[in-house]
């Protein structure tokens, strides 16, 4: 065999080589950016689900609310209505020391009737979407005041614009979510709100100085609350960042751009399911 | 030899098309000890070879037969035994006849020219449903590429081959390819036995959504 016979076997072979070889590395680069394409597309459907999971949580949440606020509104206040009206005809027929003791009782249905009322209206979806979030967090902090349990100062900056009713909502669940933060857990005394209107930015600022915590809660089970806010403020387009170190308070800080599409795929409130 | 040990040390914990191998490497260390034993009582061992040929197809289609999804190609891959055996037969007895000393490179043609497309169907069907497991951890790629390697270097092997033949030239750097071939061929095939895993392997492919 001649040195040329060698060459040709040589070459033919170190070329079907090639393609063999050329073709399997092809093929691999190729499997790996499928791999990579999958991969994405899982994420991006997962990211969909939780999202998708979020908004009907939400939904039920906000679907129990109106009918425990419905409930509270047209049923309870409307029996201790009555029962006040009741109190005050017998009021007239016993002697005074009876009718002092009446009125007094008289006076406390009255009363529970407003707190009923107010408790109603913080519940209900309706009543933010007539009034608003500054009008509606105002009363809220009026109350709260009134309470004594908390004292609770509010400050608006910039030109006032709505949000949307869906949006309004969602900030105002994290609120009150914060609120309730404050009171149950914190022990807090003073509460901060700020309401930032910007022409391309909103932002919602609260801050207690209550006991705080450790930001490892965040990641633990009994951050869920907080988790929340986070997952809330991602519904509607904006971010949540919470800081808090033990014995410091908390703050929580809600930013959103207001002409950003909300809800990514643009679905209804979460309070109609129809 | 190699490639058959750890098939049979690992044979508990591989997925049955990579059980199926490992009988077709028994078989085959059969083959080639009735080879020796042919070759030193009749100097003439091309029987053996022929068989081995068969044994190769048979072997290999049934892997193939459990690794695809398609029913359909489930079903040629199987069906295609039949007339393949019936072609082994009709070479055997009437075109390369053992008794002339000739080698079955009819069979072997046309058996390669399968096994080149069941090996580009099999790698198409990892596209369409590719699994989040690294490939060089997939022992389905470690064999198809086996198989397309050793399957297409093959006819230019036999190309080659013949044509020193034809010509009466010293053949030996076509034979020390041929056995570089093989020996990467079986290096290829361990590597498959080695890291196979049959708890996993129900679950390699992510359907394609």
């Amino acid at each position: 065999m001649g040195a040329k016979d060698i060459k040709f076997v040589v070459l033919a072979a170190t070329l079907l080589f090639a393609v063999v070889i050329g073709f399997i590395v092809y093929f691999v680069i190729l499997y790996r950016n499928r791999q990579l394409k999958n991969k994405q597309e899982q994420d991006e459907r997962e990211a969909a689900f939780q999202q998708e999971l979020l908004k009907t949580q939400i939904e039920i949440q906000e679907q129990t609310l109106e009918y425990i606020s419905k409930e509270i509104h047209d049923n309870i206040t409307q029996v201790l209505s009555f029962v006040k009206l009741s109190l005050a005809s017998v009021g007239n027929t016993v002697d005074d020391n009876k009718k002092a003791k009446i009125n007094e009782s008289r006076e406390l249905i009255a009363q529970s009737i407003t707190d009923l009322r107010d408790l109603s209206k913080s519940l209900s979806f309706e009543h933010i979407a007539t009034v608003g979030l500054v009008k509606t967090i105002e009363m809220e902090v009026e109350k709260i005041n009134k309470s004594g349990l908390l004292k609770v100062s509010l400050l608006t900056e910039g030109q006032i614009y709505s949000l949307g009713e869906q949006r309004e909502l969602v900030l105002f669940r994290i609120y009150q979510e914060a609120i309730n933060n404050a009171l149950k857990y914190a022990n807090a005394k003073h509460f901060k709100i700020n309401l930032h209107y910007r022409a391309d930015l909103f932002n919602l600022t609260l801050e207690d100085d209550g006991a705080g915590f450790s930001p490892d809660l965040l990641n633990n089970k009994s951050g869920s609350g907080l988790r929340n806010m986070e997952n809330r403020a991602a519904l509607i387009g904006g971010k949540a960042v919470i800081d808090s170190v033990p014995g410091m308070g908390c703050r929580i800080h809600v930013s959103l751009n207001p002409f950003k599409q909300f809800y990514a795929d643009g679905g209804p409130h979460p309070n109609s399911l129809s | 030899m190699i490639a058959f040990i750890i098939g049979v040390v690992r044979y508990q914990k591989l997925a049955t098309p990579f059980q199926i191998l490992t009988y077709y490497l028994l078989a085959t260390i059969i083959l080639e000890i009735f080879a020796r034993v042919l070759a030193i009582k009749f100097r003439n061992n091309a029987l053996a070879y022929h068989l081995m040929s068969a044994n190769g197809y048979v072997f290999y289609s049934l892997v193939y037969y459990f690794l695809f999804i398609n029913k359909k190609i489930k079903r040629l891959v199987l069906l295609s035994i039949f007339p393949v055996v019936l072609f082994f037969f009709i070479n055997l007895f009437f075109l390369q006849q053992p008794s002339r000393e000739t080698f079955p490179t009819n069979f072997y043609l046309l058996t390669n020219t399968f096994f080149v497309i069941l090996s580009l169907l099999l790698f198409k069907q990892m596209l369409q449903h590719s699994s989040q497991v690294t490939i060089v951890k997939q022992s389905i790629f470690w064999f198809n590429t086996a198989i397309l390697f050793f399957s297409a270097t093959m006819f230019l092997n036999m190309g080659l081959l013949n044509y020193y033949v034809t010509h009466k030239w010293g053949y030996d750097i076509v034979y020390y390819f041929w056995e570089g071939n093989f020996c990467l061929f079986n290096v290829l095939i361990s590597i498959s036995l080695f890291i196979d895993k049959r708890d996993p392997y129900s679950i390699i492919w992510v359907q394609k959504t």
